[in-house]
């Protein structure tokens, strides 16, 4: 009896969460949606999926801060939009990313020695404004990877990728985002 | 070789580090472009467009209720499964200290078993709590509304003499044989005692899910089980299939 009291007082609280960022995040998360789809008349219904998918992680989102619960509701609602996209087409999901080419055809040089790619401490900053300027894909990859801990799966089904390419993926992403710090600092120096 | 899996370990480490240092850079990421998403999360909610509409939020609700559902549903199957493999393994190292005990040392076997019943040497005696002192009396009338009977009755028994006391309550049925079967309800604070020295038959049963035992002694056969706040009893030289089918038949009427 106790249990069932102490479940039904910790569905109350949940849901009165959830209304709470339904409310706080429709807009954004509507706006992220429709920006993905272009397609009005199931933005509402892709708005939904969204807030019932966080359900799964409300323990998580519960303790994040607001600055990181906004950027995991985005996130989130960007990888229901483009699973809904691979659903209805391929093409236009491509027209989301752009048609990407296989990226093992142009995977960065693994043969370069480990301590070629190690990232130092104080790299560390400077990474943080390099992937913002990552394009959108392999940003999205990295919050997939590392902010909403998708597996690889997930992840695959959602890119359209090959489930073993996904390690390569990410590999091209954190290489991209190095490039583009190194570009920055060599640019400051001059 | 051994270059190859030192070297497969080194990458494998270094995959792992990069790992741990991108979750980390993320996680400032995260901070930074969240920022910006709560600038324009506070923009839009001064557009009416982006402003959910009082039947969006009610559906929302709607749906929201019936995932939680799901969720709470699904919590409470693992609550209670957790609690009956906890409960299964209780049992279990209870049941293997038992019967270890009970099975290698007879003294033992009489003590645990006075945790239901106070087995004595020529008899066993039956209760349940200490009640208030009331003494027995008799009368003459039953009130059948509110009581305990059996009903059913082997062929050709009926009924000889009722006795209706405080604490205990009797029927005599008979048949014409002669042979005699005794239903006894006891109130609480009774302790009947069924001679149980030498008894060829003397085991737990259940009467209807409730703990009982039977007492078979010379011909004379006994059922005992405890009922909500009273015991009740059947006594009779009678098969005993037949006493336990006329225990089982005993309902309380209103």
């Amino acid at each position: 009896m106790i249990i069932m009291i102490i479940t039904a007082l910790e569905v109350d609280d949940d849901k009165a969460f959830m209304i709470n960022l339904y409310r706080e995040y429709y807009g954004l998360v509507r706006k992220t949606v429709y920006n993905i789809t272009h397609n009005a008349d199931n933005v509402e219904d892709l708005v939904n999926d969204t807030f019932i998918k966080l359900i799964e992680k409300l323990s998580l989102i519960r303790a994040l801060e607001s600055c990181r619960l906004a950027a995991y509701v985005v996130y989130t609602s960007r990888s229901v939009a483009i699973n809904h996209i691979k659903h209805k087409s391929i093409q236009k999901k491509h027209a989301y990313y752009g048609g990407d080419a296989d990226p093992t055809e142009k995977m960065p040089d693994l043969e370069r020695t480990i301590e070629d790619r190690i990232i130092r401490q104080e790299e560390v900053i400077e990474m943080d404004n390099a992937i913002l300027r990552l394009p959108e894909k392999q940003k999205a990859l990295l919050y997939f990877k590392y902010i909403l801990e998708m597996h690889d799966r997930e992840i695959a089904e959602i890119l359209k990728i090959d489930p073993n390419s996904v390690r390569q993926y990410l590999t091209r992403a954190r290489r991209e985002a190095k490039k583009l710090m190194d570009k920055e600092v060599n640019q400051h120096a001059e | 070789m051994p270059n190859n899996s030192s070297e497969q370990l080194r990458q494998k480490l270094y995959d792992e580090y990069e790992d741990s240092l991108f979750k980390l850079i993320m996680h400032d990421v995260a901070e930074k472009e969240g920022r910006l998403f709560l600038e324009e999360k506070e923009k839009l909610k001064h557009d009416p467009e982006f402003l959910p509409s009082q039947a969006a939020v009610q559906k929302f609700s709607q749906q929201l209720d019936a995932q939680l559902k799901k969720s709470q549903a699904y919590a409470g199957r693992r609550r209670i499964w957790q609690a009956l493999n906890r409960a299964a393994v209780a049992m279990l190292v209870v049941m293997v200290i038992f019967f270890t005990t009970v099975a290698t040392v007879e003294a033992v076997r009489v003590r645990v078993l006075n945790f239901l019943m106070d087995i004595q040497k020529e008899y066993t005696s039956f209760q349940l709590k200490d009640s208030s002192n009331g003494s027995e009396g008799g009368s003459a009338i039953i009130d059948w509304s509110q009581a305990y009977a059996p009903t059913y009755i082997p062929e050709g028994f009926e009924v000889r003499t009722i006795s209706d006391g405080k604490l205990i309550k009797t029927i005599e049925f008979q048949n014409p044989q002669g042979s005699i079967i005794t239903y006894t309800e006891l109130s609480e604070g009774t302790k009947p005692t069924v001679d149980t020295e030498n008894a060829s038959v003397f085991e737990a049963v259940s009467i209807n899910g409730h703990e009982g035992a039977l007492v078979v002694k010379n011909s004379l056969v006994t059922v005992i089980w405890a009922m909500e706040d009273r015991m009740l009893m059947i006594r009779g030289e009678i098969e005993k299939d037949m006493v336990i089918k006329m225990a089982e038949g005993v309902k309380y009427l209103d």
